[in-house]
């Protein structure tokens, strides 16, 4: 079903075409109209059923631990959970949904002495590629169980960032799509993207043509990247996760990529990392060992009923961090790639929606320019 | 965990049991799960326990399973009842199993499966349909089968031969009927007519149907042409409003039973990715099965009204060609004699699903109970009215997955059982869409509840 | 609890005692712990989560979640799966998860 923008002449080419309505598609649809409302913009989206990233997050903002190995991400990830807070209130307002945004700040936790000191360097390394600004605090198991009551005798002791948060994902994205719909943004589902043409006037997909077009379909960004001379190297990265009923409001302190506690009060239990190309159903033995971990981590949980199970594919680079390209071929074609379309929101609604309409220079240029698949070999 | 059955059956219902005693008796390992504490399903619910008051008023089609329950318990093939199965998955094997038994999780390896899971009510999203004081038909049945218990006073509302056997039931034990409001549209009697041969086929059940439909219309508060049903009250049930004609009317009751209908239990089908197709003429989704209960995925099959909605009597027959077929799939081929009686049983299975046109077509669900009104619950665990399901649907949102995700419907304890078709429908309805274009929702592990401390592997848990 | 809407089919069965919110009854042993509820005149057994609006069970076969009651400390059990035992003990109070 379209929905249609009555001001816009259907037979005229848009300015964008956006491939991909998950949150990196959205997100960005909802930053170029915020800056540029009189653009004319179509959001092409998927099928019910087909593989959505977007619907398996598990809804952290979440800034310790990535890019240790890569300043330019470490500083972009840190930026875009500052740029929350402002991109939520404005979103919640405009949308009128309530997307649960917090930010008390995150707990790793680590199951051995080994893991903590392993933690404690990456958030060093963090530390140091942001000049400072990332901060933290090493918890040995008291100072742990200080901040989170409950946690099981094989935690050692965990990492603490206050820059770390949560917000509902599900919601994110409803919100997203409805404050594009109420600014006109044209929205079409059911209709997975084959080909992209290059024409006269810019680019054709679907039936549809557009000046600029944005590749944001997630794992499908490779093959579509190739047609638009764009070399985006993603593969599918497996996370099952666990949903348990609602808990006691309060059970869980704060946000962890192990254990986190929605709005609902229900307990979100991650979640794994597997290699099974585009499978990405539930099984038994990554469901037992993530309640292994769980109960270890949490003892009381035990007593928690599993109400069900998820597992997406993460769409991921060969380094974990971002893609942002620009085709150097055709002008106008952009691939943007990556697995932390939560995190990323607001940096993709802000700086990036920016360097997407070529309004953003100095040193925010430089540091999106640093993500480029310039530094992966073909 | 090492012990690999050739074939492992879920549900000891009539289809469950008929391919079980098949399969045992050509010498197969099998096993069967079943989450009930006794044989039977739903349609023979506790039939091996009952008393004489009991079988009295639940009748002649409910003892006539006797036999049946009898040869499979005395059947060669290893039984666990109280089993609540909560994952299956494909396996190098076969097909991994697992349920929950007397509280410990346990895993069956097989190299065939069998899916007898049987059907569920066909979810009948009224206003006010939560409220303490309304309850299915079914319900109504199980309670006199398990429990031995009536109502002292009902009012039975809806469609269909299940809503009129209960009220043949219930007259017999002195129950009071205020009212059967029968929704059956006036348009349905027409569209069934051409079927009236189908339906002469199995004259038997054919009169005995007209008989029942009779009696209950002399003898009950009977009421045609019902529509707009509205269940009435605030904490609980005083009373049910509806129209007939353009009227509207109200009766007091604190006491109601819907019925619609059955619709297949397909979760586990669609868990282990099975093709499921929509039905027109049953109004549901369907695992796609072939002649003797194959489905897409090699080694799985079902039978019964897991597969096709068809009663107990055909039931039987599918649960015997499948575990006929089941056991010739080995290297022996089959012999002359059971290569007919398979072929009968082909015809049979395909005869009385015929036949079973003409119910089909005279208790087709009416096309109000698809558009709840705005205010009606449509999504009872999380609270979701048809109104915030049409808002979403009219953004043009991709299908109820997407839709799940925006508003929580299909993400409560029941997983979707209880709004699954109704999000389907305001999604087609509101977009203009067919409904075998609406995919359902995704099913995904623990078809029923475990807790974190079973599912772990701990040992000190 | 008010009178019930529910009768026993059979005459003088077998009886069964157990506990309901910490009082002790006599039911008929053949019911199950749902059934045993609406026999005794509990019509609502539980407070919906989010609405806190009373529910009872609808379909009796373990579909529709909705007879959760905790038995003998375990909670969230569907009443309609399980029968009556003696002595058992039955909490409908919908008391939050608190591990």
């Amino acid at each position: 079903m379209l929905s249609l923008n009555p001001e816009h002449n259907q037979s005229a080419p848009y300015d964008w075409i956006i491939v991909g309505g998950g949150l990196v598609g959205a997100s960005i649809a909802y930053g170029l109209i915020q800056k540029q409302p009189h653009l004319h913009i179509l959001v092409l989206d998927g099928g019910d059923t087909d593989h959505r990233a977007s619907v398996g997050n598990f809804g952290l903002i979440w800034v310790q631990g990535k890019g240790y190995e890569f300043p330019a991400y470490a500083n972009w990830s840190l930026q875009g959970a500052d740029l929350w807070p402002q991109f939520a209130r404005q979103l919640s307002h405009k949308s009128q949904i309530d997307i649960a945004y917090q930010r008390q700040g995150g707990l790793e936790f680590a199951l051995s002495q080994q893991q903590l000191n392993a933690l404690s360097e990456e958030m060093a390394a963090m530390a140091h590629h942001t000049q400072g600004d990332f901060q933290y605090i090493i918890l040995d198991r008291d100072a742990a169980l200080a901040l989170q009551p409950g946690l099981g005798e094989a935690v050692a002791g965990a990492v603490y960032s206050p820059q770390d948060g949560q917000v509902n994902p599900l919601y994110l994205l409803s919100a997203l799509h409805k404050a594009n719909q109420l600014h006109g943004v044209e929205y079409q589902s059911r209709c997975t993207v084959e080909n992209v043409e290059v024409v006269a006037q810019g680019f054709k997909v679907a039936g549809f043509s557009a000046k600029h077009i944005v590749l944001c379909a997630g794992l499908d960004n490779q093959r579509l990247g190739k047609q638009l001379d764009m070399h985006l190297p993603v593969s599918p990265v497996k996370g099952q996760i666990l949903i348990t009923e609602r808990a006691t409001a309060g059970t869980l302190k704060y946000a962890s990529p192990q254990l986190r506690q929605t709005a609902e009060g229900t307990i979100q239990i991650g979640g794994s990392h597997e290699h099974t190309g585009l499978d990405d159903r539930s099984t038994l033995e990554i469901m037992q060992t993530i309640a292994d971990d769980a109960v270890a981590l949490m003892p009381g949980l035990a007593q928690l009923q599993l109400v069900r199970t998820w597992g997406a594919l993460r769409v991921m680079s060969p380094d974990g961090a971002p893609i942002y390209q620009r085709s150097h071929k055709y002008s106008g074609a952009f691939g943007v790639c990556c697995h932390s379309g939560v995190s990323l929101a607001a940096a993709h609604a802000g700086p990036l929606s920016s360097w997407l309409l070529n309004t953003l220079d100095g040193d925010q240029k430089i540091l999106i320019e640093a993500m480029n698949n310039d530094r992966f070999p073909i | 965990m090492n012990k690999v059955y050739d074939y492992l059956v879920i549900g000891a219902g009539p289809a469950g049991m008929a391919a079980a005693i098949e399969a045992s008796n050509a010498g197969l390992c099998v096993l069967v799960l079943d989450q009930a504490a006794s044989a039977g399903g739903q349609i023979y619910r506790n039939l091996g326990q009952v008393g004489s008051q009991q079988a009295k008023v639940l009748g002649s089609d409910y003892l006539a399973g006797k036999p049946l329950l009898a040869q499979f318990m005395a059947a060669n093939c290893d039984y666990q009842p109280m089993a609540q199965l909560w994952h299956i998955e494909a396996h190098e094997k076969g097909f991994l199993v697992v349920a929950l038994v007397r509280g410990e999780s346990i895993t069956y390896l097989t190299s065939h499966l069998l899916l007898a899971n049987g059907a569920m009510e066909r979810p009948m999203a009224i206003a006010g349909w939560h409220k303490p004081g309304v309850m299915t038909a079914g319900a109504g049945q199980i309670l006199i089968k398990t429990s031995a218990l009536l109502p002292k006073q009902v009012v039975l509302a809806g469609s269909g031969p299940l809503l009129l056997l209960l009220a043949q039931q219930y007259r017999a034990a002195g129950v009071t009927i205020t009212a059967l409001l029968d929704t059956t549209p006036k348009s349905n009697y027409w569209y069934a007519i051409p079927w009236l041969v189908a339906g002469l086929t199995t004259p038997k059940q054919l009169f005995k149907g007209v008989w029942l439909t009779l009696v209950q219309r002399i003898k009950t508060p009977y009421i045609t042409g019902v529509s707009h049903i509205e269940v009435l009250g605030e904490e609980c049930v005083t009373g049910v409003g509806y129209t007939v004609a353009g009227k509207a009317y109200d009766i007091a009751c604190n006491l109601i039973m819907l019925h619609q209908g059955l619709i297949p239990e397909t979760q586990m089908g669609q868990l282990l990715g099975c093709t499921q197709v929509w039905s027109e003429t049953q109004q549901c989704w369907q695992t796609q099965v072939g002649v003797a209960g194959q489905t897409s995925v090699p080694g799985l099959q079902v039978a019964g009204d897991a597969g096709t909605i068809g009663g107990a009597y055909v039931a039987q027959f599918e649960g015997r060609l499948a575990g006929i077929t089941r056991a010739s799939s080995g290297v022996v081929p089959l012999s002359l004699r059971k290569r007919l009686i398979t072929l009968w049983l082909c015809l049979r299975v395909k005869q009385l699903h015929w036949a079973r046109g003409l119910v089909d077509r005279l208790y087709r669900p009416a096309s109000w109970l698809s558009a709840p009104t705005p205010d009606t619950i449509v999504c009872r665990c999380e609270q979701v009215t048809a109104g915030a399901i049409t808002a979403i649907a009219r953004t043009g949102c991709a299908g109820v997955n997407q839709l799940k995700g925006f508003t929580r419907a299909g993400m409560g304890a029941c997983q979707g059982r209880q709004c699954g078709f109704n999000l389907a429908y305001l999604v087609a309805n509101t977009q203009q869409r067919p409904m075998s274009e609406v995919e359902p929702l995704t099913i995904r592990p623990p078809l029923s509840p475990i807790n974190l401390g079973q599912l772990s592997r701990r040992p000190e848990l | 609890m008010t009178d019930s809407l529910f009768s026993c089919l059979i005459k003088d069965p077998p009886q069964c005692p157990i506990v309901v919110n910490g009082i002790e009854h006599q039911v008929p042993a053949q019911l199950s712990v749902a059934a045993a509820l609406l026999y005794l005149g509990n019509l609502a057994i539980r407070k919906h989560p989010v609405s806190g609006e009373s529910r009872a069970p609808f379909c009796h076969m373990g579909v529709c979640f909705e007879c959760l009651v905790s038995i003998d400390g375990q909670h969230k059990r569907r009443a309609c799966l399980h029968q009556v035992m003696p002595h058992m003990c039955i909490d409908t109070a919908m008391v939050g998860v608190n591990p």
